[in-house]
């Protein structure tokens, strides 16, 4: 399996009242293809900080965090901020808590965003596919404020994946369901991501959905 | 209750940034208010003085055919004995035009006792309710001059061998009168004593007493108003007219004053939108806490009263702020223009009555904003399909009424504006809502897309501010074609009216001995003698010009014939106060004419009549000519040119040997009065600018409220890779569809106002009609103003505020 993802020797620290709060200190993570990464830990643990450092959000003060794609390594640590508001744009799908929709755009568009961002409306077909194996194709008309929380989660998996990226970051994607419904979600996600062969960094507090994981990454306070 | 008081105080402190704009932009509206006030109580007490003194304790004026002293007598007696309870005061008037110097004055006699002026203490000294100056009782052979006659107290002069003295100056502007005791005005013009001018009366009736009461509240409001009505018990026998009527550039002032205080108001009304905006968006980040509230068991009745408890402390703040800013605006917009009321003081001290206006202002804004936008917040009060259609219905029938009916006055006129503006309003959130499910089916990229959604999805955070830019922008496009129609028009007039080179005024019989000189020099084509006596064409007042008005000269007013002995040319003023047109018969100066044309009189606040030399002779009036217009020989000479040998120049030669005369050329007079029309509109526009910039804050805090709304899908979409130029881009597109929604609007609604202004408004006001042209300067820049002002509320910064976080919490 090719990797995909190499973060090496991470650091990030907040000030906090003029003094530096290290939340990250020297972590290391490969991801490969394929591959689904859980990371659980206490609230406060570092979790979202390291998803938004692989994001390009935020920079780190020290580390390395690489992106390869197709035989091509992204070096996200050291690129400005449009070169990885542009990696980010091509390559990565993410999946939030809530607030993952567009509200003045319909279920349809919400998932075709990524493809019009990138001009990629050749890959629109298999979006709406995807959108129908999520069970959202009734729902294509409607906007955000009409779904129910359920269906909005289904929607921004497939709008994650819409683009076909190579790296999807998934934050508590189901912290607002319940569980029947969060175990759906999570099972979609996993089978799409596999389909795709993309690598998936999800970040829970459900036990039961870290245990499925290939692999899970334990932060401490 | 408290409690809720101080959570609303501290909700404000949480939101500093949209307090402060928003009290900005209420403290300018609260100032346009103070400043429109300073400005016309200077303006009004300045009117005070022009008002001859005969008239200013008089409501009506009477006369028919044919009145002597016995029709004075007899509506005495008739009086005395109870039948006309509603009069207070009856006055019998002499008027007439004698010489003095060579120059023709009006004299005006009347029976002071009689005028209600009061004898004080037994020194003699009189003065009178109405402000006049304290002179002493008018003894034998003494007479008040105003000051035009450039008469000194105490100077001594002569008319028909008989010696006067000047016992008293009136200042302000008259014109060149003297004022007399009736039986002095008799020996002045050599009238027999059986003969009478007119007769004053005053009438107190609730209506008179009201309306002075209004005019205390909006200075030139009683111009916007319906002549008063003439008792009906006279007017079987008598011909009435207000006393109005012979005070026309009074009327024409307080024109002026009404249509600035109509423009103040528009600068309030915009700050009203302004509070109800932010009063929603404050309610809206509210939510979560009222909804805690209501939970808890607080009453709708409870929190209203510390919304707008809080709200009135705001209102509070923005009346002083105002009435400070008000007082230093006044002084700037008094410069800018004096309008031709040079006398006029930057700011008057404060009265009572401008702080509470500004009170009632800042505070009624405040409350009624803040009240209405939480009932709708609340209760969800809307207007039912029904009670929209009634409302419509209503407004399209008051402005066809305001617009048809030349009754309802200037009020008529406004208030048919504001019916528009109302209606335009309500167009904008019909057109809001049809536009959403449009916007579904919008094409093109996406982020396009989006910003052209935003812009219609978020109505209620957004609609108010935009139906005020709207308004804001349409009243500038009004005002803007109004003014450049106006001044097209004008410039058109001097271009045809002034059709000699040189102007000469002065003395008559150094008119006459220049007129000699002139048509002796070679460079000279033509020379016109003409002059101006006072007297009244169909009961009013006018200023009666006389000339040889041959075909060439009658051109210059629109009319290609000569001028007939017993035919006349009115100006448009006239003509609108006593409905005579062209073919009708009309009485002037006693006899009788025919008006041959009607010509416009931009600029005369007297309305004018043109007769011919023989006619102003054969109805027994003196006539002395006290003007030139000199043609010359290419025209050239009259202008110095560079390098030119000054001493040769006909003007110049002019001047040295006529220095008493008045000599001005045709540039000279061309660039005064255009300037003098710039400066009469600088203020109208100062005042519109003024509205668009509360606009443009009620914008800002729209925008700013709609853009922190859209905190989480900034973030979502900076996840997914858009720049923040692209966000940047995004935020812009979105307030340029809003300015574009608001200009689409905002174009029709204002060239329909500016089609109220010139058609209805400015006849009724100034009496002529504007002919309305859209010249690129009357419509663009408002409109390029307007989007660029929107584009800017949509990009500034804005700080974050704690209260989101608290709608977030
Ligand atoms: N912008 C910031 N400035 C200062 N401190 C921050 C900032 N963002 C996060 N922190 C701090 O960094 C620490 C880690 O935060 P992070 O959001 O990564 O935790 P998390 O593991 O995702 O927690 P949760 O499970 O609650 O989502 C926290 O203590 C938080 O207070
Ligand atoms: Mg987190």
């Amino acid at each position: 399996m090719s990797i995909l993802l190499a973060i090496e020797g991470l650091r990030k620290a907040y000030l906090d009242g003029g003094i530096k709060r290290w939340v990250l200190n020297d972590t290391s993570l490969t991801l490969h293809a394929g591959e689904v990464v859980a990371l659980c830990g206490p609230s406060g643990s570092g979790k979202t900080t390291l998803m938004n450092l692989v994001a390009g959000l935020l920079e780190p003060d020290q580390g390395r965090i690489a992106l390869h794609v197709e035989a091509q390594q992204l070096l996200i640590s050291d690129m400005g901020v449009a070169e990885r508001a542009r990696v980010r744009r091509r390559h990565m799908g993410y999946v939030f808590q809530f607030f993952n929709l567009v509200p003045t755009l319909n279920v349809r568009e919400n998932v075709l965003l990524p493809l019009e961002l990138n001009g990629r409306s050749d890959l629109a077909a298999a979006a709406l596919a995807r959108l129908s194996a999520l069970g959202l194709n009734s729902h294509e008309r409607q906007y955000p404020e009409q779904l129910s929380g359920g269906e909005r989660q289904r929607t921004a998996i497939a709008r994650a994946l819409a683009h076909e990226p190579t790296l999807v970051l998934a934050d508590e994607p189901t912290g607002n369901l319940d569980a029947e419904n969060a175990h759906r979600v999570v099972e979609l996600l996993w089978r799409e991501v596999r389909a795709l062969n993309s690598g998936l960094i999800i970040a829970t507090h459900d036990e039961s959905i870290a245990a499925r994981a290939d692999r899970v990454i334990r932060f401490s306070q | 209750m408290m409690l809720l008081v101080k959570s609303q105080m501290r909700f404000l402190l949480r939101v500093p940034w949209s307090a402060l704009t928003a009290l900005v932009g209420l403290t300018l509206g609260v100032a346009s208010v103070v400043a429109v006030h300073q400005i016309s109580t200077g303006v009004d007490s300045s009117l005070r003085d022009t008002t001859p003194p005969h008239l200013t304790e008089l409501s009506h004026l009477l006369d028919f055919p044919g009145l002597d002293t016995e029709g004075y007598f007899s509506l005495r007696r008739r009086w005395r004995l109870g039948e006309y309870p509603e009069i207070s005061a009856i006055v019998p008037i002499v008027e007439g035009q004698a010489i003095l110097a060579g120059r023709s004055v009006t004299v005006i006699g009347a029976d002071w006792l009689a005028l209600g002026i009061r004898s004080r203490g037994g020194s003699g000294a009189i003065t009178s309710e109405g402000g006049l100056p304290v002179i002493d009782m008018l003894a034998e052979s003494e007479v008040l001059a105003a000051v035009e006659l450039g008469l000194a107290e105490d100077q001594q002069f002569t008319v028909n061998g008989r010696k006067y003295a000047v016992a008293g100056v009136l200042e302000g502007n008259l014109g060149p009168v003297l004022f007399a005791d009736i039986g002095v005005a008799y020996e002045l013009l050599q009238l027999s004593p059986q003969s009478l001018s007119y007769i004053g009366i005053r009438i107190k009736d609730s209506w008179f007493s009201w309306r002075a009461a209004m005019e205390q509240l909006m200075p030139g409001l009683s111009a916007g108003l319906p002549d008063p009505a003439v008792p009906e018990a006279l007017a079987i026998d008598w011909a009435v007219r207000p006393v109005a009527y012979d005070l026309p550039s009074v009327g024409f002032a307080r024109s002026v004053l009404f249509n600035l205080g109509a423009l103040g108001s528009l600068a309030l009304i915009v700050a009203w939108f302004l509070i109800y905006q932010v009063a929603v968006i404050w309610l809206r980040r509210q939510q979560l806490l009222i909804t805690r509230l209501g939970a808890l068991g607080v009453r709708p009745g409870e929190f209203l009263a510390g919304f707008l408890l809080s709200f009135a402390v705001f209102g509070l703040m923005a009346t002083a702020l105002g009435i400070a800013l008000g007082q230093a605006l006044s002084g700037v917009l008094v410069r800018l223009s004096t309008a031709g009321y040079s006398d006029v003081a930057g700011s008057p001290e404060l009265g009572p009555w401008i702080v509470g206006k500004a009170a009632v202002s800042g505070l009624g804004v405040c409350i009624v904003g803040g009240w209405a936008a939480f009932s709708r917040e609340w209760f969800d009060v809307r207007l039912r399909r029904w009670q929209v259609l009634l409302l419509t219905a209503f407004l399209v029938a008051l402005i066809v009424m305001g617009t048809a009916i030349e009754g309802t006055g200037l009020l008529g006129g406004f208030a048919s504006i504001l019916a528009l503006s109302l209606l335009a309003v309500m167009a904008l959130t019909f057109l809001l809502r049809l536009c959403r499910p449009l916007s579904e089916h919008l094409g093109g990229r996406v982020l396009l897309r989006m910003g052209l959604r935003d812009a219609i999805w978020y109505p209620r955070v957004i609609g108010v501010a935009l139906a005020a830019l709207t308004l804001a922008v349409a009243t500038s496009i009004a005002i803007g074609l109004m003014v450049e129609s106006f001044r097209l028009d004008f410039v058109r007039m001097l271009d045809i009216r002034l059709a000699g080179d040189l102007y000469l005024r002065g003395e008559p019989r150094e008119i006459s001995q220049a007129r000699l000189w002139l048509e002796a020099q070679p460079e000279v084509v033509r020379v016109t003698a003409s002059g101006v006596a006072r007297g009244r064409a169909g009961g009013r007042p006018v200023e009666l010009s006389y000339a040889d008005y041959d075909a060439g000269q009658m051109q210059r007013y629109g009319y290609d014939k000569a001028l007939g002995d017993n035919q006349t040319l009115i100006s448009e003023r006239l003509s609108r106060q006593v409905g005579a047109g062209a073919g009708d018969l009309l009485e002037v100066a006693g006899g009788e004419f025919e008006v041959v044309h009607v010509f416009p009189g931009f600029g005369d606040p007297v309305p004018r009549v043109l007769v011919s030399l023989a006619a102003v002779r054969e109805l027994g009036l003196t006539t002395a000519f006290d003007r030139l217009s000199v043609e010359l020989r290419d025209g050239a000479n009259a202008v110095p040119q560079l390098g030119g040998q000054q001493g040769t120049l006909l003007g110049d030669r002019l001047g040295d040997r006529f220095a008493a005369l008045n000599v001005q050329r045709r540039d000279g007079i061309r660039k005064l009065a255009l300037q003098i029309f710039d400066r009469t509109f600088a203020v109208t526009q100062a005042l519109t600018l003024l509205a668009m910039a509360i606009a443009v804050v009620g914008m800002y805090i729209a925008l700013t409220a709609l853009r922190l709304t859209q905190g989480p899908t900034l973030q979502l979409l900076s996840f997914q890779g858009v720049t923040s130029r692209e966000l940047l881009g995004l935020s812009a597109l979105r307030s340029l569809a809003l300015g574009g929604l608001a200009l689409l609007l905002a174009l029709p609604l204002g060239i329909v106002m500016a089609w109220v202004l010139c058609r209805i408004i400015n006849p009724r006001a100034f009496g002529w009609t504007v002919e309305l042209q859209f010249p690129l300067s009357g419509w663009l820049p408002p409109l390029l103003l307007g989007l660029s002002a929107a584009l800017l509320a949509g990009v500034l910064p804005a700080p974050r505020e704690k209260g989101d976080l608290d709608a977030a919490a």
